[in-house]
């Protein structure tokens, strides 16, 4: 009982702090507003208005009727934006979650105990992060086969190696310190250690990496779709529509300005709280 | 005579890299009774602090080597135990308070949360949260911080009042062996008086042995009931106080060590250190390690390593007084 009071207590005081962040709370409002909207998106408006094609709407600019305009198939875009947001922003939490998880583990450990376990992870690493990172989901895609669940594990794969090394740089920095080795005097286990005293300590750079990576995974889900190795059309998502408004760039801008906004919108407000998470769970900074 | 509760014999220490062998100790003899205070003394790179690691089977994995000895604590060659039951003594029989208390807290967790860890790790008396919480705000109290503060970060503390925290973790599970490694250096001299004054009375209050690390031979006779002086990895003379300060007999290095402090009694100009400096821990000289820089060198002191002469408890390292005998 009381521990869960105290665990509260700590969240209540990071939030606390968090709240005091204005940009963090405009990223916040905003990430809401999209997750509502992608959740409620059924409700909103239904999926099969994202893939219904009519010839007479083509290439229709914003109206009453279509508030985002309809692209070259005459699909309105709105709906398209809704729902491509299901698999956008899960292909971004997803993904940053799970090469947070697996590069973070790897990284923790290689510097926690070096020595040839690090020697063996950092290298596989440096191997990974000498393929260009499409080139290397392309190939895992292409190997496991085109959908949601292999262009994931792509995209994660690909994203892992830079995890690592941050997550390992900043262990490294942690754990020479004297109050590891104070830990240590008391019996602490090297888990315990990895899990209350270093991570803890480490956590800034991880956090802001985590979510400025957010964009850039829903940027690499979208060029794989481009090529027609990710999400299959008619699915719609924010990165194939983006490359399917190329080439009407000039007559019918609309096609890519509705998409772009959302990526752009999303991506800036996982920054946005990315630092001031980073910030809040920091207790020397003063309030 | 109360019993013992650590005894370190021939203990041999060597940090073995590919590029060079460092004799960080070499053949030391040490032992502590239940609620005696041993110092150790002696210069920068002596072999205290790794001594004191040693004990706490804490020397870094990669290089430490220990390949003689035994260390002896209540019964239990700890040296020889499994990494899982060392962790068990380590903060709950032996603990360690260290140099630095501006780096040895962690500056995200609350204090309490550190003073907490310890007590959560070695909770043999199934205490619940609840007391747990009230032995934190105790043991605050002792260390002379009010109980309201358990949730403020080390940053809000002052280096005095950090190193208090510091000792209170250390003291929580009410430790056999306290070792304190240099735990007033970093702090201001009105400061360390009233740690080392704190530590005193705590340490009689929970009948803790303690070994006490420093250069600083005004603590020693403060707080020690012995003292072993180290001087390149061995201890070149071990005794009481009394023995150290009061008796005629002295090992070279132990007059030089009196002679390099200022003496209130005596007019002097200028302090009388100790000429030179230690010898490279990876090329010992062969005979006595003092020789070289000793005033009474002797023929035999360079080429035979001296074997220790016994007065009583009084026990000196040096061939000046084994020749008279």
């Amino acid at each position: 009982m009381e521990s869960k009071r105290k665990k509260q207590s700590q969240l209540r005081e990071v939030w606390r702090r968090l709240k005091k962040d204005k940009t963090a709370m405009v990223g916040l409002f905003i990430i809401i507003v999209f997750a509502l909207a992608v959740i409620f998106a059924e409700q909103i408006s239904p999926f099969h208005n994202a893939i219904r094609q009519s010839g007479e709407h083509r290439l229709q600019p914003p109206s009453a009727d279509f508030i985002f305009g309809t692209d070259a198939f005459g699909r309105d875009i709105f709906t398209r934006v809704l729902h491509g947001g299901r698999i956008s922003l899960s292909i971004g939490f997803v993904t940053a979650s799970a090469s947070l998880l697996i590069g973070g583990l790897l990284g923790a450990m290689a510097g926690f105990y070096g020595g040839w376990g690090d020697e063996v992870i950092m290298r596989i690493m440096d191997t990974l992060m000498s393929i260009p990172s499409i080139l290397l989901s392309l190939a895992i895609v292409a190997a496991l086969g085109a959908n949601m669940t292999n262009l994931l594990i792509a995209i994660t794969v690909a994203s892992i190696p830079a995890f690592t090394r941050l997550v390992r740089a900043s262990v490294l920095t942690v754990v020479e310190q004297d109050f590891i080795e104070a830990a240590r005097a008391c019996g602490t286990s090297d888990f315990r250690i990895i899990c209350k005293h270093i991570l803890p300590n480490a956590i800034g750079p991880i956090i802001v990496q985590t979510t400025a990576s957010v964009s850039g995974m829903i940027l690499a889900a979208a060029a794989l779709s481009f090529i027609g190795m990710g999400v299959q059309p008619p699915q719609p998502e924010w990165g194939a529509m983006l490359s399917e408004a190329r080439e009407f760039i000039r007559t019918a801008p609309h096609m890519l300005v509705f998409p772009g906004f959302a990526i752009i919108l999303s991506a800036l407000s996982f920054n946005l709280i990315g630092d001031g998470l980073r910030d809040a769970l920091d207790p020397r900074l003063k309030d | 005579m109360s019993e013992k509760l650590l005894e370190i014999k021939d203990l041999e220490v060597i940090y073995k890299t590919d590029l060079e062998t460092v004799y960080a100790v070499n053949g030391i003899n040490l032992s502590l009774n239940r609620g005696e205070t041993v110092g150790i003394v002696g210069e920068t790179g002596a072999g205290k602090t790794t001594t004191a690691l040693s004990i706490m089977r804490l020397l870094p994995s990669n290089t430490g080597v220990i390949p003689n000895g035994s260390i002896t604590f209540d019964g239990q060659n700890i040296l020889t135990l499994k990494e899982g039951d060392m962790r068990a003594i380590r903060g709950e029989r032996i603990s360690m308070i260290f140099q630095d208390p501006m780096t040895s807290l962690n500056p995200v967790l609350s204090v309490g949360d550190q003073i907490e860890e310890a007590l959560i790790l070695h909770n043999h008396e199934k205490r619940t949260k609840e007391q747990i919480k009230m032995r934190v705000e105790e043991t605050l109290e002792l260390v002379g911080i009010p109980s309201f503060r358990k949730n403020e970060y080390p940053h809000q503390f002052s280096g005095g009042m950090k190193q208090r925290v510091v000792i209170a973790i250390a003291l929580a599970c009410e430790p056999e062996l306290l070792i304190a490694d240099e735990p007033t250096t970093a702090l201001d001299v009105t400061i360390q008086a009233q740690v080392l004054a704190m530590m005193k009375e705590l340490k009689d209050k929970m009948q803790t042995s303690m070994i006490m690390i420093t250069h600083d031979l005004g603590i020693v006779a403060l707080t020690c009931d012995k003292v072993a002086v180290m001087y390149a990895g061995e201890i070149v003379e071990f005794g009481t106080v009394e023995d150290i300060f009061r008796s005629e007999k002295h090992h070279p290095y132990t007059i030089g060590l009196f002679g390099s402090i200022p003496n209130l009694e005596q007019e002097s100009e200028r302090l009388d250190p100790i000429d030179g400096l230690m010898p490279d821990p990876t090329d010992l000289p062969a005979g006595c390690k003092f020789s070289p820089r000793c005033p009474s060198c002797m023929e035999i002191c360079k080429t035979s390593p001296p074997n220790d002469y016994y007065d009583g408890e009084h026990r000196i390292k040096c061939h000046l007084f084994n020749i008279e005998d």
